[in-house]
């Protein structure tokens, strides 16, 4: 308790110090993320505690990063600003302070791409979304206050406070279809990337924080969940879709982040619906690991897009370093759902978690978890191959080096975190743990249960050991290989022209067409978000009748104006005297 | 007295049915007269003699000295009109009003409220045939002859209804202030009201 | 325990050493077809022997990643072996490290290494190659997970040597959920090896996706790289006969072990035959159309996980 009040202090004062000294305000910052961690991990009561440790640890790294990392005057208090808000939300047990703390959150980080905005709109769209959400979690709040009569976060007896909230908590996350919540003011509000960093990897975890915490408090099983269901497994398939076809590097990151809280609400969505006790369980200690695994390797990636010079990954200028290589490669297997990482064992989780509560429904009602299932199967699928795209463009296939060092190391340490995490996530899922001692597996085996007996098991801990150990092994049985270094052969074509990060999804591009609305034109081939562009015809057309409304109805004739004098005077009356 | 009620009625038929301004304006002299004769057969059945001072007040100001300046700014010409097509439609318009409005609103609401004076009907008419004409109009002259019928028609609803001396003061204000000075104004400004571009939307 | 880890062991080298062979069968009678003198059955090793004493040529501006990556992905290989029913019918040491599933992302895993380890040399063509290779993925991917729950959500478990068990009752091997998922999975197969009508092998430029992987690799990476490729083709075949198509006649014990290595043998004969009339007589696809190929096999799996609960 005491390393909370502190943690705040801290992080409340960092601000201020922040409009004073752009440095001192990061170090506050860092310092009280720091104290942050510590809580998280002394307190460890129940799943939500990780949340706590991986907020933390996303704003530790990023704030260290901003030491780093030079820009503008202003940037400082606003990004202490909303880490503030942030922390304030996820420590609250009170409905209105949570919704404070959303404001103060949202509010700094609509300054900052505003500032640095290269469209118009960016920062309003931000803006009018986030509002959005914000008045749906409203609603959700003060339905559960009239239902339990107490402004704090308490159980529940009905499930519609928790669907009014979780509209407005997926508005923030990015699903669908309000995806542009995400990528658009990422892409053209050309916020730094330490801004990108906590607008992508944090405040989304606040979102599912709340979505959490509020679905901990409603009866399950719902029906509900099934609809949370359907809507994480599209995002998850078009979230890592859109990544995989576009260039920019920030906007990849942007639909990765989709992707991911795609799969949160997945995650929740069987936690909702599961038959048994177990089952649900499984579910929600695996939404913690997958929140963590994403901020984590979010923050990493985005941190590591501030190295870039420019955002483009088709002609990318990036200091390349071979600590930060290492760092990113972990990174990006563990976005991409691979053992022995964090990420790897969420993805398999979750997995494992959709398969077993189709085995356990057994009815006509497994068809939602199934489909679900092979969706985000595909989506991880698209998941893979986008990462190879973004670490193979920005770090492998150039070639300019630097000899800085602080800021890849800190995406070293991040990666080197990700990968000791991976093994370490049997200490999350403690009532699942399993041993086979007769087959060599003494401990660190999860096993995934739906009841008494394991579905499937998996110990990640050996996945890194075994492998490398064998890797090992045959070195020194085969030897190490006589090298000789010589030059790639290009078919005579200078070096410098090389395969872009365009063409390498141009496939896709064709392939995919019809989803993408492909258009081949005078500058090449173009595509297109069909969810922004229907939410922009949506848009258009209301402002235009809109206008056209108010045209008719005030039109200046004094006529016109007499009749509706004439009806408010009868209306009145009747409804005065009836 | 039912018979200067309806005469009172049929004076706002003429009216809305005229387009050219001398008889427009003359006629709403005479249905100010009218409801001084109304005031009049109030006072021979009440006895109050103030029903009298408010019938003298009627017929001078609102018979005869409005119409008179209206007329002086209008100007002297013969056959002056406003520019309205369609004279048959707005009447059925006005009759199908006139019949869903009043009659509805009457025995809606008035007869909750006043079971048992009849007369109110009438001036309820005149009230909204008042509306009407302003809404169904678009010069201001005949603009501001329907605001005289409101007028007309807030004294006849009153003679029943409110204390007399409130009913003689606010007959005098609207008449000098409102009626005399501005109307002078808008007439000499604007001889027709048509739709301003920029108060649109 | 020692006898899981004896087991282990047989099953291990069983699939190291015997791999190879398979695909120099595979190659000798695709020529006893086509009526010419092909090369003879043990060629594979011959070529690996040869690799393993060549010297390694690097890129200059390759990293260690390209020249040790493919020790990982070999051993990544191996780890899988242990894990899935290839020689040896029952769990032996150090199966329960991955489930079904984390074997289908052990996979994903080997992949991700390769790719990287291959871009690494920075050339043109790799790139192009890998660009094929990814933009399947997501087929790819998604069918090898869900033909790999196929079988779980009917026994409710995801142990692939429960599901083998089940899998040998008649009733349950005609259901329409298992003919299903053995069909799309066998499609899926030749899309993972490379075979036709998918890519046709050799380094053409025009065919290659997966062999532009190791294009630039040379000496004892390639060869790791090729064993690796062989082994993996070893792998998937075998889950394919010991689960979906004939999941009968294993034997257990030390002896039976043995034993095992010489019916998987047998069973790779009957893939071979079939994996023979296809190279034979298909063409190879044209790059868009391997998407319907996949589709095909992934709509293929869906239905197989539906109807198991239907």
């Amino acid at each position: 308790m005491v390393a909370l009040i502190v943690a705040l202090l801290i992080l409340g004062l960092s601000p201020v110090a922040a409009l004073i000294d752009r440095r001192s305000g990061y170090i506050a910052c860092s310092a009280g993320s720091a104290v942050f961690v510590y809580y998280g991990m002394a307190n460890y009561s129940n799943e939500l505690s990780l949340f706590y440790v991986a907020a933390g640890l996303v704003w530790l790294f990023s704030s260290v990063y901003s030491l780093y990392y030079d820009h503008h005057q202003w940037l400082g208090p606003l990004y202490s600003s909303s880490i503030l808000g942030m922390a304030i939300a996820l420590t609250t047990n009170n409905l209105l302070v949570f919704l404070a703390g959303y404001e103060i959150m949202t509010i700094p980080a609509y300054v900052a791409i505003g500032l640095y905005k290269k469209t118009g709109y960016s920062a309003f769209v931000f803006m009018g979304f986030g509002e959005l959400s914000t008045i749906l979690i409203l609603a959700g709040f003060l339905y559960s206050y009239v239902v339990t009569g107490s402004l704090s976060f308490s159980p529940l007896t009905t499930i519609t406070p928790f669907m009014i909230a979780a509209f407005g908590f997926m508005v923030k996350m990015g699903m669908l279809p309000f995806m542009v919540t995400e990528w658009l003011p990422i892409a053209h509000g050309n916020a730094p990337s330490n801004v990108s960093t906590i607008l992508s990897a944090s405040m989304t975890l606040v979102a599912v924080y709340g979505l959490t915490k509020m679905a901990l408090l409603t009866p399950r099983p719902d029906f509900f969940g099934f609809i949370l269901l359907g809507v994480g497994g599209f995002s998850v398939f078009f979230g890592a879709f859109y990544a995989y076809v576009s260039d920019h590097a920030k906007v990849l990151l942007g639909f990765s982040t989709v992707e991911n809280n795609g799969a949160i609400l997945t995650s929740i969505g069987v936690y909702l619906t599961a038959p048994t006790h177990t089952l649900a369980s499984f579910a929600l200690i695996t939404t913690a690991v997958y929140v963590l695994a994403h901020s984590l390797a979010k923050t990493g990636l985005f941190l590591d897009t501030g190295m870039m010079e420019n955002e483009s990954l088709i002609l990318p200028r990036i200091i390349k370093n071979r600590l930060s290589d290492v760092g990113c490669v972990l990174l990006a297997s563990s976005m991409s759902g691979l053992l022995p990482t964090v990420g790897g064992v969420a993805t398999w989780a979750l997995l494992e978690s959709l398969f077993m509560e189709a085995y356990t429904l057994h009815s006509a009602l497994s068809i939602i978890p199934i489909v679900t299932g092979s969706i985000i199967a595909m989506g991880e699928g698209f998941a893979t191959s986008t990462m190879l795209k973004f670490i193979i463009f920005a770090h492998i296939f150039n070639k300019r080096s630097s000899n800085e060092k602080t800021r890849p190391l800190i995406l070293l340490l991040l990666g080197l975190l990700i990968l000791a995490g991976g093994s370490a996530t049997y200490i999350f899922y403690r009532p699942f743990l399993a041993s086979n001692p007769a087959l060599g597996l003494p401990f660190g085996l999860i096993a995934s249960e739906f009841s008494s007996q394991p579905f499937g098991a998996i110990s990640p801990l050996y996945v890194l050991i075994l492998p490398s150990l064998i890797g090992a092994l045959v070195l020194a049985v085969f030897g190490k290989p006589r090298i000789r270094r010589s030059e790639v052969w290009n078919s005579g074509a200078p070096m410098n022209e090389a395969y872009t990060s365009f063409a390498y999804s141009n496939n896709i591009r064709l392939m995919l067409g019809k989803l993408l609305l492909t258009h081949i034109g005078r500058d090449g081939v173009k595509v297109v978000d069909v969810f922004w562009s229907l939410t922009h015809t949506v848009a258009k057309l209301f402002v235009s009748f809109s206008r056209h409304f108010s045209r008719t109805y005030m039109n200046s004739r004094l006529s016109w104006y007499v009749i509706y004098m004439i009806l408010a005077l009868i209306v009145f009356t009747v409804v005065v005297v009836a | 007295m039912g018979a200067v009620y309806i005469s009172i009625v049929a004076s706002a038929f003429y009216i809305q049915g005229q387009a050219y301004y001398k008889p427009l304006v003359k006629m709403t002299g005479v249905q100010s007269s009218l409801a001084a004769l109304v005031s009049l057969l109030v006072y021979l059945q009440s006895g109050s003699p103030d029903y009298v001072f408010l019938a003298v007040i009627l017929i001078t100001i609102r018979g005869i000295v409005t119409p008179y300046i209206l007329l002086r700014v209008l100007g002297e010409r013969y056959g002056e009109r406003e520019r309205i097509s369609g004279f048959a439609s707005l009447l059925i318009i006005d009759l199908a009003f006139f019949f869903i409005a009043v009659f509805v609103l009457y025995s809606l609401v008035i007869t909750r409220l006043f079971p048992r004076d009849f007369e109110l009907v009438f001036a309820f008419t005149i009230f909204f045939q008042g509306l009407y004409l302003i809404a169904s109009r678009n010069s201001t002259p005949s603009q501001i002859v329907g605001y005289l019928e409101e007028e007309n028609a807030i004294v006849i609803l009153g003679l029943s209804l409110i204390p007399i001396p409130l009913l003689i003061e606010a007959s005098v204000l609207l008449d000098v202030l409102g009626l005399v000075v501005i109307s002078a104004v808008i007439i000499y400004e604007k001889k027709v009201h048509t739709p301003l571009e920029e108060l649109r939307g | 325990m020692i006898d899981q880890m004896v087991e282990a062991l047989i099953q291990v080298l069983g699939t190291i050493l015997v791999a190879p062979l398979y695909s120099g069968i595979a190659e000798k009678l695709k020529g006893v077809v086509s009526l010419r003198r092909a090369q003879s059955v043990l060629q594979p090793y011959y070529d690996l022997f040869k690799l393993l004493k060549k010297e390694t040529v690097v890129p200059s501006s390759a990293s260690e990643l390209f020249v040790y990556g493919p020790y990982f992905t070999f051993g990544v290989y191996v780890l899988i072996s242990f894990v899935i029913p290839v020689v040896y019918p029952r769990p032996v040491f150090l199966t329960p490290t991955v489930d079904f599933l984390g074997g289908a992302l052990l996979f994903s895993l080997v992949s991700f290494v390769k790719v990287l380890s291959a871009m690494d040399s920075k050339s043109n063509y790799v790139a192009l190659g890998v660009s094929r290779a990814a933009s399947f993925g997501f087929l790819a991917e998604a069918t090898l997970i869900t033909v790999f729950f196929a079988v779980a959500i009917s026994t409710g478990t995801n142990n692939p040597y429960v599901e083998s068990a089940y899998a040998s009752n008649p009733s349950h091997y005609l259901a329409l959920d298992h003919l299903l998922a053995t069909v799309s999975f066998f499609m899926l197969w030749l899309f993972e090896t490379g075979k036709l009508p998918v890519e046709s092998q050799g380094l053409s430029e025009m065919g290659m996706i997966d062999d532009s992987l190791t294009y630039e690799h040379s000496g004892k990476p390639l060869a790791l790289l090729k064993w690796g490729g062989y082994i993996k083709a070893y792998l998937l075949g075998s889950v394919w006969l010991n689960v979906f198509l004939l999941p009968w006649g294993g034997q257990v014990g030390v002896l039976g072990a043995f034993f095992d290595i010489g019916l998987m043998f047998a069973k790779w004969m009957i893939l071979i035959a079939i994996v023979l009339v296809a190279e034979t007589s298909l063409a190879k696809l044209r790059l868009f159309k391997i998407q319907d190929h996949l589709a095909i096999a992934f709509v293929l799996s869906v239905f197989s996980l539906l109807f198991s609960v239907i």
